[in-house]
């Protein structure tokens, strides 16, 4: 279902942690670092409010939880995507794109259009 | 479903952490994971703890919303799983019943043929007794009579009185009150006779429904010497008229005088009208408004909103009050009934056997239900080993309860979805074969109403068999049943199941003796003489008009047509009487033997028929004593009367009445005030006047010159068929006037089976019920002894293997079976005795505890029962010890 550009905006944060989660199951340190690294720490996001996102999705069941002992031998909370997250994503990044491309297309046009 | 990879369900909530404690480690272990980082890069502890929570931000305000939505996810999974459970054993229960077709399927049928038979007797019960008529604000409306001295309110209203009250009410918005009326319509098509009524404006008002054209008539309309005005009924202007807008504010020919017609009436009215196809003003004769005694109209008022009937019945008690004042009456009780018009439209004995019905068809889906517990107790036996292992591996008992009521509920709704099928077949096989004259029964369909009662007959229904046979499979003993591993050591006798099948022979005992008591009483209303001779015996009537025919004329034209008809090829005779020998109700009015009847005694109210010569060997009523009326008494001689056994009895006692004198009334034209002496001439033997199903009743028979009705009864005697001379009649009529009508042709065998159709569908009716639950029974009687002889096969091997013959084999299971029977059968007497004072009024010439049909129907009942078990007590004889010893 394509969202409106407000919504993306405001959605980004779980699309992000989704496309995160699309290669595997993470914690949500793990996600936080994987953003910090990608986004060559461009992206500001306070990482505490990745949980309320993750919490959030795990109740609309796009990802699940489950406890697991990290290679550190912690104890952590692994997310990972169901088949509803992933139909979500693919919609989501689908929709993102579009509009990027759009936005962009716009912003570097030199032509002004012809008359109405 | 993805929850391929989660714990097994009953565990998963034991396994889980408490909600807040996850958001605290999770929390943790992010600033653990950041602070090693920091610390990895080379950061103090205290710099790498510092940059590790300005990362994550306000960490209390972040756990804080976390537990909330943590919580919030919980109460969703929670009511998930709740709603996954019962999807999964709604599935489990469907599966089930797959693996068991041939228990689904007799269930199902049994459930279906017991939910449709209540609604559609549900169905007619709605269409004739609770549908609101078509009025605005029907429930305002009310039938009103005066309380009889017998106390009860079968008497219509008499003129005076019904002005006294239309004109004088004040809590009443409107008091319309309407008497009957029949026309000959001509110029529309061939002659026709039609039932109209005369009624009030105040008709009108307070029966209000819209005209589908024009209006009704007015105040101004409803007087003598009013205009000649005319209301047709929507099925008249459809029929007659073509539906012919244009024929509003034309003249039509009623009874040869032209009447405008102003309005066309909706079918609304057509119950409450009882088909009247017209309407004229009431215009109440002065005569008419003196008639004190004379009670023809049906009178209905409209009580003004928030008005109680109580305080309306008082106003019109203080009218009657003053009436008798006026007027002293010694069956005056001053007191008025008042019944919603829906009810009084419908009559106590129709209402009865609605109730009757109703109340069979209950019973028919109580032995329904008892049947399906009975499966589902059998298969919860055959489960136990199923339920145990669910039980053993975590299932709770309220889980297994839910399981098999869930079971229990798929059953039901698959019933009620046959149900309601199998209804609608039904209702239309009882609209067809239903007697005619029930108001509104044509009309019956399977509305929301009925679905809803439906819907909750279906629940009740699931509850009776479900909850027992649940609650009896959560009961299992888990360590019993585990131990014996199949291997069942009990004697397979279950108190429950046979209790239950106890319970379905006695209701079925119930509702065959409800049959048993109808065929009865048919029976002896079919033995019950007429009186007359109603074979080859052909009937129609005439209507001469007033406009063409004067008092004096109406005599001759009858004898002209009689002579006309008795000259046709195969008429061995013909007659004539103003109304029907049977079953036509009719007039009456008081007969008194002047020095014999004591002063103050005000004789006995006697109904008058007037008949042409010929008229008494035409019917073939035996004349006692004296003679017959017969030509002579034609001429203008002396005022003459035959009167039957019963009143010559209850006038005369035992005394000769030939030659003596009676007062009775002299004709409706004069009102019933005016009586004239006459002389009795004969005394006839007692016909049915008022059915098969009624006493006789006092009747005066006069020759019809000296009492003129211009409707008349022709009888025509034939041998052979009757109705092939119709058309060789027609032309008889119309030779002497081809303007005549003659309708309601029939033969008077017809017309006798006719007035008993109402309590033959009803015995009809009760005879199927009866036949089903009997059914239903004996199929309760088989499968409880089948089963018995399936649990008891190895014990039955033993005493085989002992020595014991098949006979004795055979006898034992008979025995078995033979005292569940005798146990019902003893049970459903004494219920039988309470249940048949319901039928007291349905039923005629046997008492409600008719030994014969108590005696019989339990016979029957027995002899079912034995039959039913003939094929596991068979079944039982030829067990192989050795393979039952083995198995």
């Amino acid at each position: 279902m394509p969202r409106s550009p407000v919504d993306l905006l405001q959605g980004s944060l779980d699309l992000l942690v989704l496309k995160m989660l699309s290669w595997g199951p993470m914690h949500g340190f793990g996600i936080a670092r994987w953003l910090r690294q990608l986004s060559d720490d461009a992206l500001q996001i306070e990482e505490g409010s990745l949980y309320p996102a993750l919490y959030r999705m795990e109740n609309k069941r796009w990802i699940k939880s489950e406890w697991r002992v990290t290679e550190n031998n912690r104890r952590a909370k692994y997310y990972r995507l169901t088949a509803a997250g992933r139909k979500q994503f693919a919609i989501e990044s689908g929709s993102w794109l579009q509009f990027a491309a759009a936005m962009t297309r716009v912003l570097r046009a030199t032509a002004q259009p012809g008359a109405v | 479903m993805n929850n391929r990879d989660e714990p097994s369900r009953p565990d998963r909530r034991f396994w889980r952490k408490a909600p807040t404690a996850n958001v605290a480690d999770e929390v943790a272990f992010h600033l653990q994971s950041a602070i090693d980082e920091g610390l990895a890069a080379g950061l103090s502890a205290d710099a790498a703890r510092a940059a590790a929570l300005q990362r994550f931000g306000d960490v209390e305000r972040v756990s804080a919303e976390l537990h909330h939505l943590a919580v919030r996810g919980e109460q969703t999974l929670y009511r998930r799983e709740w709603l996954e459970g019962v999807v999964q054993d709604a599935r489990h229960g469907l599966r089930q019943l797959r693996a068991s077709p041939g228990f689904t399927l007799i269930a199902l049928l049994t459930l279906a043929l017991g939910i449709g038979a209540n609604t559609a007797i549900f169905s007619l019960v709605d269409s004739v007794m609770l549908r609101p008529l078509g009025f605005a604000d029907p429930s305002r409306l009310y039938d009103l009579r005066p309380l009889s001295p017998e106390g009860d309110a079968h008497y219509n209203v008499a003129f005076p009185n019904y002005l006294a009250w239309s004109t004088g009410t004040r809590l009443f918005a409107a008091i319309g009150g309407t008497t009957n009326q029949s026309f000959t319509l001509t110029g529309a098509g061939a002659p026709q006779r039609l039932t109209g009524l005369r009624a009030s404006a105040t008709y009108w008002q307070a029966l209000e429904s819209p005209p589908v054209a024009g209006r009704y008539f007015t105040q101004a309309e409803d007087r003598v010497g009013g205009p000649r005005v005319v209301v047709i009924s929507h099925a008249l202007f459809v029929n007659a008229f073509g539906s012919d807008p244009g024929v509003v504010g034309r003249a039509i020919l009623l009874d040869g005088l032209p009447f405008t017609v102003i309005g066309i009436a909706p079918d609304t009215y057509a119950p409450i009208a009882n088909g009247a196809a017209l309407w004229v003003p009431l215009a109440i004769t002065t005569r008419e408004s003196q008639m004190y005694g004379d009670h023809e109209m049906v009178v209905t008022g409209r009580l003004r909103p928030g008005v109680s009937l109580d305080a309306g019945l008082a106003e019109l008690r203080g009218f009657e009050r003053d009436i008798q004042h006026i007027q002293p009456d010694d069956g005056f009780t001053g007191k008025v009934v008042g019944r919603p018009a829906v009810e009084a439209l419908v009559g106590h004995t129709a209402e009865r056997q609605f109730l009757v019905l109703l109340g069979a068809v209950g019973l028919v889906l109580l032995i329904a239900c008892g049947n399906v517990a009975n499966l589902l107790l059998a298969r919860a036996v055959s489960r136990r080993g199923e339920i145990a292992i669910r039980n053993a591996l975590g299932a709770n008992r309220r889980r297994i309860v839910a399981q098999m009521l869930v079971e229990s509920g798929v059953l039901t709704m698959g019933g009620a979805l046959l149900g309601v099928a199998a209804g609608a077949i039904i209702l239309r096989v009882l609209v067809a074969s239903a007697p005619a004259g029930i108001p509104r029964l044509a009309d019956a369909t399977i509305n929301g109403r009925v679905l809803l009662f439906t819907m909750v007959v279906a629940i009740v229904a699931g509850l009776l068999f479900g909850v027992v046979p649940a609650w009896r499979a959560s009961q299992t003993d888990l360590q019993a049943t585990l131990r014996a591993s199949g291997r069942d050591g009990r004697t397979g006798n279950d108190p429950l199941r046979g209790a239950l099948v106890i319970a379905e022979i006695a209701v079925a005992l119930v509702l065959l003796t409800a049959a048993g008591l109808l065929i009865r009483s048919s029976m002896a209303m079919q033995r019950e003489a007429t009186g007359f001779d109603a074979s080859s015996l052909l009937t129609t009537r005439v209507a001469l008009p007033i406009a063409q025919y004067g008092d004096l004329s109406v005599g001759g034209t009858y004898a002209r047509i009689l002579d006309g008809v008795r000259a046709i090829p195969g008429v061995t005779s013909a007659a004539m009487i103003s109304r029907m020998p049977i079953g036509a109700g009719g007039a009456d009015c008081m007969v008194t033997a002047p020095g014999i009847t004591p002063a103050g005694d005000d004789g006995r109210d006697a109904q008058f028929r007037s008949v042409s010569p010929d008229y008494f060997r035409t019917i073939g009523t035996p004349i006692l004593r004296g003679r017959a009326i017969d030509a002579t008494d034609m001429t203008s001689g002396p005022l003459v009367a035959v009167i039957n056994a019963r009143l010559a009895h209850s006038l005369f006692g035992d005394r000769d009445p030939i030659g003596r004198q009676i007062l009775h009334c002299i004709g409706i034209n004069d009102g019933y005030q005016h009586t004239a002496a006459r002389t009795v001439i004969g005394v006839a033997a007692d016909v049915r006047a008022n059915g098969l199903d009624n006493d006789f009743v006092d009747q005066v028979y006069y020759p019809y010159t000296q009492f003129f009705e211009r409707t008349a009864a022709l009888l025509i005697r034939a041998p052979g068929n009757p109705v092939a001379l119709m058309p060789a009649v027609r032309r008889a009529v119309a030779a002497v006037d081809p303007s005549l009508p003659l309708f309601r042709t029939a033969t008077m065998d017809a017309i006798v089976h006719d007035s008993t159709a109402s309590p033959r569908f009803t015995m009809l009716l009760l005879i199927l019920l009866g036949g089903t639950g009997l059914l239903l029974a004996a199929i309760g009687i088989y499968g409880v002894i089948a089963y018995q002889v399936g649990q008891r096969t190895r014990e039955i091997g033993v005493r085989l293997a002992l020595g014991a013959t098949p006979g004795s084999v055979w006898s034992l299971v008979v025995r078995q079976a033979m005292t569940v029977a005798l146990a019902g059968v003893l049970a459903g007497e004494l219920l039988a005795l309470v249940a048949a004072r319901a039928l007291s009024g349905l039923i005629y010439g046997v008492a409600p505890s008719d030994p014969l049909t108590f005696t019989s129907m339990g016979v029957i009942l027995t002899g079912t029962a034995l039959v039913a078990s003939l094929v596991p007590a068979v079944r039982a004889t030829r067990i192989d010890p050795i393979r039952a010893l083995r198995s």
